[in-house]
């Protein structure tokens, strides 16, 4: 797991400028239909939603035909962004979110993916480039770095690797109960945080 | 978290949803996960470039009339009981429900059974006491009509119970009316007394 520091101010003041350019972009594809904010969304996002897509196991269905779904979703649908309601990146997560249950709907996850639970959850932030470590070490480190490790720990597995609360449970040798209160305790503080600089 | 993130079977979900739709306190949750996720896809890693859509003056007319649920946190307003619930959030139609009785008050009208999940509606009357039962896994409850005590804990309207296998629990009706519940219950139901155990063999809960 990503070794905890404290949050650095520099970092998320950068983290906040590129968040506002962001959603700056894709207020001008809204508003104008503005073929070059696309493309630097397309830039920025495609790669990402392509990582984000392989780490919850959809190897056969294509993910870079997957991420064309959702950039083309954002050009299609962006008259509905409301950018009083969401920044850029979560709009663009709940597309690439919503077209992964369509997906998982139409045809069981694979069982590669679980396949992944051997995977020892305290390194996986930390393994190479592969497909199951979408996620920057340091930019998580930023993101959970006040919350207690074992909190910390279940945000990953689940947001990183794809994992259900279940699967978290069995991957850890803890209750689900267990599970689910690390979560609850993890968005309490998470709410805090993110309350203040997101 | 896992509705969230949609990490849910589409039994549990139809429940969440229509909880969610009426829940303020789950609604917060549920935006919060998704602004979560919208940073970790953002600060993702970048470890190669995908294919584009080529000239970008080829991408096709942006859609003006879209009707496309984004967020999972959607406010559905307060609800307004039992029709609400299965006409607004359930996509069902209250003719269609089936209903058996099991006797001494109690009817049940199954609904679906997808991967060892049932999705189920169960009708109890005022100061009906269930018998005890624990699970095979999760079980997530929804209070469509009426109300029920389990221990301390009193479930309304738009109320959800989150049980699984490490709950031992014995619902009773509370008020004045019959307690309408929509319940998804993953494998089977273990039930404490030879007489519900008989029943279940029978009805298949």
């Amino acid at each position: 797991m990503a070794q905890i520091t404290p949050i650095d101010s520099a970092a998320e003041a950068r983290e906040h400028q590129k968040r506002n350019d962001e959603t700056a972009l894709l207020v001008r594809v809204r508003d104008d239909g503005d073929r070059g904010a696309f493309e630097h969304l397309f830039e920025l996002f495609a790669p990402r939603i392509t990582n984000y897509v392989r780490s919850l196991g959809v190897e056969s269905a294509g993910p870079d035909a997957i991420t064309q779904d959702v950039m083309l979703a954002v050009w299609t649908k962006a008259r509905l962004f409301d950018a009083e309601k969401a920044s850029a990146r979560t709009w663009i997560y709940t597309l690439a979110r919503n077209r992964y249950i369509d997906i998982k709907r139409s045809k069981h996850r694979e069982a590669k993916a679980f396949e992944r639970l051997k995977y020892d959850p305290r390194t996986v932030v930390d393994k190479g480039d592969g497909p199951a470590n979408y996620v920057d070490a340091s930019s998580v480190a930023e993101l959970l770095n006040d919350i207690p490790r074992e909190q910390a720990e279940v945000i990953i597995l689940a947001f990183v690797e794809g994992y259900s609360h279940r699967e978290i449970a069995e991957r850890l040798g803890i209750s689900i109960g267990t599970t689910k209160s690390r979560v609850r305790l993890a968005f309490k503080k998470l709410r805090e945080r993110m309350g203040v600089t997101i | 978290m896992d509705y969230a993130l949609g990490n849910l079977p589409e039994a549990f979900e139809t429940i969440l949803t229509a909880h969610v739709g009426t829940c303020c306190s789950c609604r917060s949750d549920v935006a919060l996960a998704e602004r979560l996720g919208g940073e970790m896809l953002a600060r993702g890693n970048v470890s190669r470039s995908v294919r584009g859509f080529g000239d970008m003056d080829g991408l096709p007319d942006m859609d003006p009339d879209v009707h496309v649920q984004h967020s999972r946190a959607v406010d559905v307003g307060s609800n307004g009981g039992f029709d609400f619930f299965v006409q607004t959030c359930l996509k069902y139609s209250s003719d269609s429900f089936r209903w058996r009785r099991l006797g001494g008050g109690l009817q049940i009208c199954r609904l679906t059974e997808q991967d060892n999940i049932k999705m189920w509606l169960l009708k109890a009357r005022p100061g009906q006491v269930l018998p005890q039962h624990t699970h095979e896994g999760s079980e997530l409850t929804l209070v469509l009509k009426g109300a029920y005590f389990c221990g301390e804990d009193l479930f309304k309207v738009g109320d959800i119970e989150d049980a699984d296998e490490t709950t031992s629990h014995q619902p009773m009706v509370t008020g004045n009316e019959d307690c309408i519940c929509l319940a998804a219950t993953e494998g089977s139901l273990r039930f404490d007394s030879l007489i519900a155990r008989i029943a279940q063999k029978i009805v298949g809960i």
